[in-house]
């Protein structure tokens, strides 16, 4: 019987599987998924809203406080209250929003 | 065994001692390359305008509030619970990632997959991405009714609004460099090395724990030390996913920025202070680490 020589330089197939595994696991959820999200949550309310969002500065800023909003309320008030604390310009443009 | 044959990391890195002076010479003794003066100069005049001067600036103001102002703004226990989570949180993060990334570059380095490219360029993304985007992208990936967070919460783990999910948001900033220092090492480590550990008789791990892995570990070492400072620092891709809870998980550069709100600039200036410091050290004890691994390798 012929013995198989293995090459000194690799690895056994279940290792370097298992490698691969772990590596695409974990960029999966820690790089690929934050980045799904971001487009899933931009284009969520269709096309349209995406142009609007992109073309408008205003309504970026809005909306992008609407994304925080759907993460959660508690987070998207602390940021806007933090925004509107610190810059002057940035209370006048939230009360024409909400007039 | 393994000191003999370290390729390059260890090499590159001794630099050579200048010629000692001749006792006959009455001239100061100079080094072989010219320019020495000029260039030292120039490194340290900016080095000051960048570095030393800003930070010489802060511990100034620091100073000048006195022990017992400094005291009482770091002796309370929400700015000494920033700090511990800071700290903790970013050495955390930085040991997860020294773990994983040491594996995705060695996947990357040496085996093929499927949308391999894909990914390897996917790595640089969390330099790229605005850290705000990052941290509502992670804030909605890890809140109760996210794709991760809703099934975590079933297990009982929360993420968003915990310690947990500042770690996460310092891992998910820290892994490029990580990565990205590791992979040069171990494209330019000759196949050689380890064909004579194997004619030597040493099984692949022993291969791969006695000599691969000792010329990574300086380079793993540098980017370790660099999530971690980049972790620490970090500011925007946190403070979505962190919830800011006082006590709970509120960070020390989010404190440094209530202070400045409330126009307290020394305590701001305290709280800074005591990172740098903290920081220094750390980074200090790792530099001192990777003096003595390149040594000892």
């Amino acid at each position: 019987m012929a013995r198989r020589y293995r090459s000194a330089l690799s690895d056994p197939a279940a290792a370097r599987w298992l490698l691969i595994a772990v590596t695409l696991g974990f960029l999966g959820v820690f790089l690929l998924l934050p980045l799904v999200i971001v487009f899933v949550q931009a284009f969520l309310q269709g096309v349209g809203t995406y142009w609007r969002a992109a073309g408008r500065r205003r309504h970026a800023r809005r909306d992008s406080s609407d994304l925080a909003d759907r993460c959660d309320r508690g987070a998207a008030q602390y940021v806007v209250r933090r925004r509107r604390g610190m810059d002057g310009r940035e209370v006048r443009i939230s009360r024409q929003e909400s007039a | 065994m393994t000191t003999a044959i370290l390729p390059s990391a260890a090499a590159m890195s001794a630099t050579a001692p200048a010629p000692a002076p001749s006792a006959s010479d009455t001239r100061p003794p100079r080094g072989v390359l010219p320019g020495f003066g000029i260039s030292l100069g120039f490194t340290l005049s900016y080095l000051s305008l960048l570095v030393l001067i800003p930070l010489a600036a802060l511990f100034l103001r620091v100073a000048g509030l006195g022990p017992a102002g400094i005291w009482h703004e770091l002796g309370s226990p929400r700015v000494l619970h920033a700090l511990g989570l800071s700290f903790g949180g970013a050495l955390a993060a930085a040991a997860i990632n020294s773990v994983f990334g040491t594996l995705i570059a060695w996947t990357f380095v040496r085996y093929e997959f499927p949308l391999k490219k894909i990914f390897h360029a996917m790595i640089d993304l969390p330099f790229a991405l605005p850290t705000a985007v990052a941290g509502i992208a992670l804030t909605a990936l890890y809140s109760e009714h996210g794709w991760l967070g809703a099934p975590l919460a079933q297990l009982g783990i929360k993420v968003a609004y915990t310690p947990l999910g500042v770690i996460i948001a310092m891992v998910f900033i820290g892994l490029p460099f990580v990565v990205r220092t590791l992979e040069p090492v171990l494209e330019e480590f000759e196949p050689q090395f380890e064909e004579v550990a194997a004619t030597l008789g040493a099984s692949r791990r022993q291969t791969i724990a006695r000599v691969i892995f000792p010329t990574l570990v300086p380079a793993l070492l540098t980017g370790t030390a660099l999530a971690f400072a980049r972790a620490v620092g970090e500011y925007g891709s946190i403070i979505f996913i962190a919830g800011n809870l006082q006590n709970i998980s509120e960070i020390a550069p989010l404190l440094i920025m209530i202070r400045l709100d409330e126009f307290n600039y020394g305590g701001a200036t305290v709280i800074a202070a005591a990172m740098l410091i903290l920081s220094f050290a750390i980074l200090f004890g790792i530099n001192v680490l990777q003096a003595w691994s390149r040594r000892h390798g």
